[in-house]
């Protein structure tokens, strides 16, 4: 079907800022990335680049005082009568029935701290219940049935006791699993994970990205992994955006990212990057300088203060543009493209 | 910190209250034009004599004589207003002799009556059954009143910084102990604690002595919300990861406690101390509503309160209950004041 | 290692060191039990070099790290510290008059950026503290001294005057830096000084450690998860696991040729920043163990896909396989186990 090549989400453009009484905060400033069926996106950067703001916009839950104020999200939704239609989540009230739908339904979000999202006052079972009666109309024993299989789906052992139990009785690793068993009980199309594993130990990860990944293959669900950990991007993802500053400095397959980056600040990460096949007490490179902060954003491109190739005249005075330079790779650097 | 404060309008007003009302405990004398105990059994239950300032076009003050006659019914004397009578009002009037701040003697009062005749007098906000001046008595009871609660304060402070910093800064057994005995402390209804420590004071005790012992009384209970504030603070500081560094630096404790932990607190301490006088205010004030705290001839509000406790007072003679008006004016000052502090201090409330 | 006295070349020796957490429960807080955060640890530092404790949460690392500098007094071992005068002192056993004088000697950097720094202080009295505590009064002298030390650590000292919240995380961590050197240690515990920072920052930090150690002859214990990051700074790495050491070794032989299962595993588990070794990894089973209940016999028998019926009933002891390789596993000399190139 000629559906399969295209993107569940495409987002174009999008633009939210923060209107604090200090000044404008340009959060996400022309972020435009596609997510596909079966497919991860690893979206990638350091403080302030503006990945969760993203995942929040597409959700429509950024809190004030910021809001979207250009660019659209479309998102291909299965109408029931076997059509498709699009919608643009941008221009939907983010306290409407529609988006709520969307929301678990659709696309559903994993947060990093499992314990500050789960309500510490009801049992997992409660939540996971509420949701599938919420997204299936199933009844209440119905419901618990699903919910009880979607944690044994998930790896946690005796799942009929443990539906029952409540957040703090569960470990860092079992909390993250009850989590994205509570985020899969509305079957979404789509997974937002935002710094999954960060909290966790390095072999609770790689038990909670390997449950993440067969899930995948198994519900061909969509993931968008939102992290700063260039490594774990590696293993999962098979397109990556790289963001600095609320704007996408690069996208492209994970393969050219890692093996062929264009933009100096992708290029200049991976360099500095501490790995593990390092020999032993080797200095890494470093970017010079560091990130400016959100109020004083530099003229231009956001990384020429501190860009080894910056062109006077050129990278202070206009802001590049996402082009294509090859196959499936796109770059926002004036070194590809003059202004 | 002042900025937020500044921001809170509320707070600024009730600041600039606060900072009045102690201003007329500092002049209570100079406000007051008769001796708050002198009285006239023939004045008694006059309605307040409403001031009139000008006279012809000319600024006077004058206030209305009193023309006594005696009720064919109940045979008493009775007052009214006699227009008739003006009687003439200066600012800066001699009265009676007084020593401003304790120091200076003098005798000029805010205003005084021209001439010093008996039947001449003045009652700007009448009597009460024993014929004393009300505006007079307030003033002086606004001066104990606001003491009491600032002594009472400045006691729980102090015990409150000390047992709280204790128990939050050592922890263990310690705090342990303190905190049951906080726990019993608040566990005993007021009232009747209060009741029970009152009655116990014998009845020859000057009113110094009483004045001396009720503080301490209102204190023993308010230090146990500030010991709290306390020891939570320092239980959160003394984690704090900084607070190991200056260890590990080699600072003793006394140097962390003073200069770290201390800094940190300070603010919150001024706002809870600030929210922690009206309480004591009130406790004051019923007390001796009560009977059980200050009894004449010393004043506070509670004790003027406490003559218009009957009906037949509030059907009559209204003007007794004006001393309320002080009271709550003050509550909500203090606790506006100490709203806009303890926002200032700590905007996000950890 | 453990000989009778120490090494001259050793400027930190730690043996049998234990620390062990009481479990209150009930009204009357009654003993329950007790956590074994620490249980029987040996280790040693020679001068000039840096060693890496690694492991998960619950291994023990951070509070070992707080007993060496008495943070936490430890319940049983020795700590023996070669002080400046060329004396071998055990910190562990020390009386605390004794301690403040030695604490110049042995520093900590923290994790956290934002709480190590008192947010009400200035960078001057922040790094000028531990200068005038001991004894620096005059304030001109401590404010060149402040200038030089902001210097070393690549902060401009007219940041002197100012609070922390106007820096950023990287910035904060060189300010801690600095104060940990204003005393001369030879000493510095370093407990996750990188892991709260961003990525580019990292690099920044640790080259800097890297040059301070040179340059001042430090001697680093360096505590971290990453075990990236510690193949960039280290010597010699220490695995814990639930409060004991797994394995020791020498970096090279530790990455390259790993002889505890555990380290294989965490090895394997560390994401590689290249799309194309997505090779097969050893996923374990089963959560990091809880130090308060800590299984029977080896503590990682439930995870351990090596295991045999005597490493559920034996403890295994640590032994040196090989000159400066220390494991503590049944296995040892029969397994063998897949490392990471270089």
């Amino acid at each position: 079907m000629a559906a399969a090549d295209q993107p569940i989400l495409n987002v174009r453009d999008l633009r939210t800022y923060f209107f604090r009484e200090e000044g404008t905060v340009k959060a996400v400033d022309g972020a435009s990335f596609e997510v596909f069926a079966g497919r991860t996106v690893g979206i990638v950067g350091e403080s302030g680049c503006g990945k969760t703001v993203t995942a929040k916009s597409i959700l429509r839950i950024v809190e004030r005082p910021g809001r979207i104020v250009g660019g659209q999200i479309y998102l291909r939704r299965a109408a029931h009568n076997g059509q498709e239609s699009t919608v643009d989540l941008a221009t939907l009230d983010p306290d409407g029935a529609e988006i709520r739908r969307i929301r678990g339904g659709d696309i559903a979000l994993v947060f990093q701290e499992p314990m500050s999202s789960i309500s510490p006052v009801h049992t997992i079972g409660n939540q996971m219940v509420e949701t599938v009666q919420l997204h299936t109309g199933l009844g209440a024993s119905a419901a618990r049935e699903q919910a009880i299989e979607m944690l044994r789906l998930v790896g946690i052992p005796k799942p009929e006791r443990r539906i029952d139990e409540y957040a703090f009785q569960l470990s860092g690793g079992l909390r993250q699993r009850a989590m994205i068993a509570l985020a899969l009980g509305g079957h979404p199309r789509i997974l937002i994970a935002d710094e999954p594993t960060t909290a966790l130990d390095v072999t609770t990860q790689a038990q909670i990205l390997d449950l993440l990944r067969h899930l995948q293959a198994q519900e061909q669900m969509a993931i968008v992994l939102i992290t700063h950990n260039l490594g774990v991007v590696a293993e999962m993802c098979d397109e990556v955006v790289v963001m600095y500053l609320g704007r996408v400095v690069e996208r492209g397959p994970v393969d050219a990212i890692f093996h062929a980056p264009k933009h100096p600040y992708t290029r200049m990460l991976l360099r500095s990057i501490p790995s593990i096949h390092a020999a032993v007490r080797t200095k890494l490179p470093t970017i010079a300088g560091s990130i400016p902060h959100p109020f004083n954003r530099p003229r231009g491109c956001p990384f020429h203060p501190r860009c080894p190739d910056f062109m006077p005249g050129v990278c202070d005075q206009n802001e590049p543009e996402l082009r294509a330079v090859s196959e499936g790779q796109a770059v926002s650097c004036f070194l590809y493209g003059a202004p | 910190m002042r900025w937020r404060f500044r921001r809170h309008k509320l707070a600024i007003v009730g600041s600039i209250v606060v900072i009045f009302f102690y201003t007329v405990v500092l002049f209570a004398d100079f406000l007051a034009y008769a001796p708050p105990t002198e009285s006239e059994a023939q004045r008694s239950l006059l309605a307040p004599q409403g001031i009139h300032w000008a006279d012809h076009g000319r600024i006077d003050p004058y206030v209305y004589g009193f023309t006594g006659r005696r009720d064919p019914l109940t045979l008493k004397r009775v007052y009214t207003l006699d227009p008739t009578k003006k009687i003439s009002l200066r600012l800066f009037a001699h009265g009676f002799p007084y020593r401003l701040f304790g120091l200076i003697p003098t005798d000029r009062h805010l205003i005084g009556v021209v001439g010093a005749r008996t039947e001449d007098t003045l009652f700007v906000l009448g009597t009460d059954e024993q014929g004393r001046d009300l505006w007079s008595r307030l003033m002086y009871a606004t001066r104990t009143s606001l003491i009491i609660g600032l002594a009472g304060v400045t006691i729980a402070l102090f015990l409150g910084v000390l047992l709280g910093g204790i128990s939050g800064f050592y922890g263990g057994g310690v705090d342990t102990a303190i905190q049951r005995v906080i726990e019993i402390l608040r566990s005993i209804p007021t009232i009747p604690l209060w009741l029970g420590l009152a009655a116990a004071l014998p009845n020859d005790w000057t009113i110094g002595q009483v004045y001396f012992a009720i503080t301490l009384i209102i204190s023993l209970i308010g230090w146990t919300e500030l010991a709290r504030v306390v020891r939570g603070r320092f239980l959160s500081l003394r984690e704090e990861e900084f607070v190991m560094a200056a260890e590990l630096a080699g600072s003793s404790q006394v140097r962390i406690i003073l200069s770290h932990m201390v800094p940190s607190f300070l603010s919150h301490i001024i706002a809870a101390t600030t929210l922690a006088l009206p309480a004591m205010i009130v406790s004051e004030t019923s007390l001796s509503f009560l009977g059980l705290g200050l009894r004449p001839p010393a004043v506070s509000w509670g004790v003027l309160l406490q003559q218009a406790q009957n009906v037949q007072a509030l059907a009559i003679s209204p003007w007794l209950l004006i001393p309320a008006i002080p009271v709550i004016t003050v509550i909500l000052a203090f606790n506006f004041t100490g709203d806009g502090l303890r926002d200032a201090a700590d905007p996000y409330g950890h | 290692m453990m000989g009778a006295g120490t090494s001259p070349d050793y400027l930190l020796e730690v043996r049998g060191l234990r620390k062990y957490f009481p479990i209150h429960k009930g009204f009357l807080r009654k003993l329950v039990g007790q956590v074994r955060a620490v249980d029987d640890v040996s280790f040693s530092i020679e001068r000039g070099q840096t060693l890496a404790l690694v492991g998960e949460s619950g291994c023990g690392k951070t509070t070992t790290a707080r007993c060496i500098i008495r943070a936490h007094a430890p319940t049983a071992g020795q700590i023996l510290f070669r002080t400046d005068a060329d004396t071998v002192v055990d910190v562990a056993q020390l009386p605390k008059r004794q301690l403040r004088p030695l604490r110049r000697q042995m520093q900590m950097i923290f994790q956290d950026p934002y709480s190590s720094l008192n947010p009400r202080k200035t960078l001057l009295d922040i790094v000028g503290e531990p200068l005038l505590v001991n004894g620096l009064k005059n304030r001109q002298e401590r404010v060149a001294r402040v200038a030089d030390l902001l210097r070393l650590v690549g902060l401009q000292p007219e940041y002197m005057r100012r609070f922390p919240h106007a820096f950023s995380g990287g910035q904060r961590q060189r300010v801690g830096i600095a104060r940990a050197l204003a005393l001369h240690p030879s000493l510095i515990v370093a407990d996750e000084p990188v892991s709260a920072l961003d990525v580019s920052v990292q690099a920044q930090i640790l080259n800097l450690l890297q040059d301070l150690q040179a340059q001042f002859k430090l001697t680093y214990l360096f505590v971290a998860h990453d075990l990236s990051v510690v193949k960039h700074v280290s010597d010699r790495v220490a695995v814990m696991y639930v409060g004991q050491i797994v394995e020791s070794a020498p970096t090279e032989a530790l990455y390259t040729a790993p002889k505890h299962p555990y380290t294989e595993s965490l090895l394997s588990a560390v994401p590689k920043p290249d799309p194309r070794l997505r090779a097969q990894r050893i996923v374990l089973e089963g959560e990091v163990a809880d130090p308060a209940h800590p299984p029977s016999g080896c503590h990682f028998h439930p995870r351990c896909p090596y295991v045999l019926p005597v490493c559920r009933t034996e403890p295994p002891a640590l032994e040196a396989i090989a000159p400066g390789h220390f494991v503590r596993c049944h296995r040892a000399r029969e397994l063998t186990l897949r490392g990471v190139g270089s």
